[in-house]
């Protein structure tokens, strides 16, 4: 044995046992089931991921570096999420994550990271296990501990700042938000001469502040809902609680959490979920843009529905009154409003009837014109090419393109449409005997009118054709028919368990107050019956 | 499914219910020719209808030259009917007579009996009986209903417009075709129609100007459906009178006392008509109250006495009694038809004696004693409290 000792003196691995060929070998072996285990490892974190995308409990890690992987790999490395690790002074390693662009950076850097910092640097090192002391460190209001891993995905994505700390096995949501958003400004489609200018923006915390504002009442609830499996977008149901309808209320909550969609980029896409007549041409939800007008239905007993990304709040229930409501009617003096109602509704009148009516009265019925205007008609139509409900019919969709190339075009070039739409329609068309000026003058004052009830546009365009095309095949029979078509129509028509025509029929004469005229509000005792069912009375005593 | 079989039945109905309505018919405007006035005359072949078809208007391009008002087809055949088809013949649109304002008879086709001819216009879907009914005097219809000699150059509209101005004068009378069929064979009532006559314009200025115009001054009576005579204009103020159709008008009577004359505007007349049966003897009362407004004095009186004033009163109720009494003469002794209704008030009272009387009840109503009672009430001066000084 000695000899062999001898023998293999100058050998390396007698000095150094580690390099003999057995260890090494044994080491190597050692070395490839770590690799394979760290490579079991990877697969149990990349399953533990997969799992956490279907199960919402799976739970915060305790080391860092864990959660680190596990969060990139959840939020597939994408680019502007930002890991920032730091160590205290005693080295515990510390990180936190964000989505760069939607956290206020300067906040994060103050009270965030300085602030813990410095604060953990007087306390024990066994300290910095405790969640609760952990908590104090950070000097933001809005600090929450979770320890579920599916809430801290959502959280970072909403915009909040996530902190681990090395050995606690609970994240630490900051709320942290700040990102670029538009200034409360007036809305160009609802502009107003008397009234507040303000108008919601895209993001819902400010609206729903806007709201809070104008209704400073511990009644009034928002209900924040998650909707679109892809979007996960902020919803919230507003209401005053104790004049809303019970009944309406419920149903909302009912149809929200049914939806069931990808995407919620719009209240238009919950619109088009929740309506309850998605073929009429009447809608059945409204929306608006302004504070004091959403205040306004809140406080009728309506439902507020805010989606976060859009200035746009859907109201419910929808009745066919609202429609030629508007925000001044209210703010101005009675006499004045209770005018203006009667216009909007000859207006509504004009625009879907008259271009039906006149191609109905002009080809059936030439003895119901009153002779000179007779007269006056034949005279300007006589060598018009085409039958009165084809030019009716061209003209009307001219104007329709118009319009919508108005509303698309780039401003600066609008005003070329419009020199060439007075010019060559009205005066060129014209003067070449192409179309007739009755013609013209019928769709210059219907479309002017539809104007003027912004609310019922789409309906308006649709059965202005229809009427259009009514008047033409069967004159005012065909009119009058078509009239109780949308007139059945109207009145079988629901919005969230309440008639769409009530007030008219079922009629309520508290409600007629607010309806062809506008009483003064002192004389307004009651809330429309229909919508808020439970408590009507506005002002005064019982009756 | 039951969305889909309600829509399928909606529109089922409604389509059926397309079978149930009348005429209708689509028609472009620019097909039409719109009528203004139908005259119609006695011919050979039985009836010659003249039509005046309205020119519409333009826009007006500027300057140019105007193209005529209106156009004139005429066409006969056996019936007036026959004659609209007729007319298709010789113009290039389709006459459209629910426009027209009047219809024209000449005085010979009238003598022969209105009513026969007016089954078109009750019949027709197109015509109209609120269209004024015309008797054209001495001339022939076609002749009397080409004349426009006011501001409108369109004669059926100037025709409209001149009838209408009875209202200020009472000395015509506004008929219209449904007046004629509602009187013409009712019991105890004949028709009155308007009358039109051609006259002589005088020239005024070296202007030009057209040499007739027409005047729409009297009435035409008829007996039934048949014309019989005619009233003046005067006479035919008396007859507004007695049925209390005066709107307006002057009434013109010498002040008492002196050679002067009152002027009265009448600013209302009622007429209160009664009929009393003794026997065989019929007595009929017509009371007029009338209020009027002094309007010209041409002697110095003292208006400011209220007795001056109740004997201008009085002066002015005997000159429309005057001419109340005159024309109910005229009417009992010449034409011997009542054109009053005093038939429908004796039918009202006595409806047991009237069954006999109905038959012959024109005759009766010639040999009737009628009692004229005139109030006149003058409750305005006007401007000026007595008349300018001599």
């Amino acid at each position: 044995m000695k000899e062999q000792k001898h023998l293999h003196i100058n050998k390396l691995s007698t000095v150094m046992p580690e390099t003999s060929h057995a260890t090494a070998g044994k080491k190597l072996y050692v070395l490839r089931q770590l690799l394979i285990k760290s490579e079991k490892v990877t697969d149990e974190i990349s399953q533990i991921i997969a799992k956490l995308r279907h199960v919402k409990v799976a739970a915060v890690f305790t080391a860092v570096a864990a959660n680190k992987t596990c969060l990139k790999e959840a939020l597939k490395h994408s680019g502007d999420i930002t890991f920032n690790e730091f160590t205290t002074f005693s080295s515990v390693k510390v990180l936190i994550v964000y989505i760069d662009g939607l956290v206020n950076k300067e906040l994060l850097g103050r009270d965030v990271i300085n602030s813990f910092i410095m604060k953990s640097k007087e306390l024990q090192a066994d300290a910095l296990l405790n969640p609760k002391i952990l908590k104090n460190l950070i000097a933001v209001a809005d600090v929450t501990e979770t320890k579920i891993m599916s809430t801290v995905i959502d959280d970072v994505l909403n915009g909040n700042t996530v902190l681990f700390v090395d050995g606690v096995a609970t994240a630490l949501l900051i709320d942290s938000k700040g990102w670029e958003k538009r200034a409360v400004a007036e809305p160009d489609t609802e502009s107003v001469i008397r009234g507040p200018r303000e108008g919601f923006i895209e993001n819902i915390r400010t609206n729903t502040s806007l709201l809070r504002r104008k209704i400073k009442n511990p009644n009034l609830v928002f209900e924040n809902l998650n909707l679109g499996k892809q979007t996960k977008t902020n919803v919230a149901i507003a209401y005053i609680d104790g004049i809303a309808n019970q009944a309406v209320l419920g149903e909302v909550r009912r149809r929200l959490n049914k939806i069931d969609t990808d995407s919620i980029l719009e209240t238009g896409y919950i619109e088009q979920f929740i309506e309850d007549s998605p073929f009429s041409p009447l809608a059945t939800i409204t929306n608006t843009q302004k504070p004091d007008i959403l205040a306004a239905k809140l406080l009728e007993g309506r439902v507020g529905i805010f989606c976060d990304g859009t200035p746009h709040v859907l109201t419910v229930p929808h009745l066919l009154i609202e429609t030629l409501q508007t925000s001044e009617d209210y703010y101005m003096r009675p006499f004045m409003a209770s005018m203006w109602r009667i216009f909007r509704l000859t207006a509504l009148f004009f625009s879907i009837f008259v271009p039906g009516l006149y191609v109905a009265l002009q080809t059936y019925h030439q003895e119901m014109i009153p002779t000179i205007l007779l007269l006056r008609m034949a005279g300007s139509i006589s060598d018009i090419p085409f039958p009165a409900g084809a030019e009716m019919f061209i003209m009307v969709v001219f104007y329709e393109l118009l319009r919508e190339s108005g509303v698309r075009l780039p401003r600066a070039v609008g005003s070329a449409i419009s020199i060439i739409g007075a010019l060559i329609v009205g005066e060129s068309a014209v003067n070449a005997g192409l179309v007739s000026a009755p013609v013209v003058i019928v769709t210059a004052v219907t479309g002017v009118a539809g104007f003027i009830v912004p609310a019922l546009s789409e309906a308006i365009m649709f059965f202005r054709f229809f009427f259009l095309l009514a008047g033409s095949v069967m004159g005012l029979y065909g009119v009058v028919c078509g009239l109780f078509l949308l007139v059945f129509h109207a009145f079988s028509l629901r919005s969230f368990g309440v008639p769409y025509t009530s007030s008219l029929a079922p009629s309520d004469q508290g409600v007629l107050m607010d309806f062809f005229l506008r009483f003064p509000l002192w004389a307004m005792k009651k809330r429309p019956p229909a919508i808020a069912k439970d408590n009507q009375q506005r002002r005064g005593e019982n009756e | 499914m039951i969305l889909l079989k309600r829509m399928l039945a909606s529109i089922v109905i409604l389509v059926l219910a397309l079978s149930l309505t009348g005429c209708w018919n689509r028609r472009e405007l620019n097909t039409l020719g719109i009528v203004g006035l139908v005259g119609i005359d006695a011919d050979n072949a039985g009836i010659k209808s003249t039509f005046e078809i309205i020119n519409p208007k333009k826009p007006s391009t500027s300057g140019g030259e105007q193209a005529e008002p209106v156009k004139y087809v005429q066409a006969t055949g056996i019936t007036i009917a026959e004659t609209f088809r007729e007319a298709s013949l010789q113009f290039d649109r389709k006459l459209f007579v629910a426009h027209a304002k009047g219809f024209l008879f000449s005085e010979e086709f009238a003598r022969n009996g209105l009513a026969e001819h007016l089954d078109m216009i009750l019949r027709d879907h197109e015509a109209r009986i609120s269209m004024h009914l015309v008797i054209v005097k001495d001339v022939s219809a076609a002749d009397g209903m080409t004349v426009a000699s006011g501001i409108n150059v369109i004669p059926s509209s100037y025709l409209e417009d001149i009838l209408r101005q009875y209202k200020t004068h009472a000395k015509s009378v506004d008929s219209k075709v449904i007046d004629f069929l509602k009187t013409y064979n009712g019991k105890g009532i004949n028709p009155v129609v308007t009358v039109l006559q051609k006259v002589k314009k005088a020239k005024i200025g070296t202007g030009k100007s057209e040499e007739y115009e027409l005047s729409p001054e009297g009435a035409a009576v008829f007996l039934k459906d048949r014309l019989v005579g005619f009233l003046n204009g005067k006479e035919t103020r008396g007859y507004n009178w007695v049925i209390g159709k005066v709107h307006s008008g002057i009434v013109v009577s010498p002040t008492p006392n002196s050679n002067g004359t009152t002027a009265v505007e009448i600013l209302t007349a009622e007429s209160k008509n009664e009929v009393e049966i003794s026997g065989n003897d019929i007595k009929i009362k017509v009371k007029i109250t009338m209020t009027g407004m002094l309007d010209e004095e041409t002697t110095k009186v003292e208006i400011t006495d209220p007795a001056v004033l109740a004997m201008l009163e009085q002066a002015t109720s005997q000159t429309i009694k005057q001419e109340v009494e005159h024309t109910l003469l005229k009417v009992q002794t010449e034409y011997k038809s009542d054109i009053f209704g005093f038939g429908q008030l004796v039918h009202r009272k006595y409806p047991q004696e009237w069954k006999n009387m109905q038959d012959n009840w024109d005759e009766l109503f010639s040999q009737a004693t009628i009692e004229v009672e005139i109030q006149t009430k003058i409750t305005k001066t006007g401007k000026s409290a007595n008349p300018v000084p001599e």
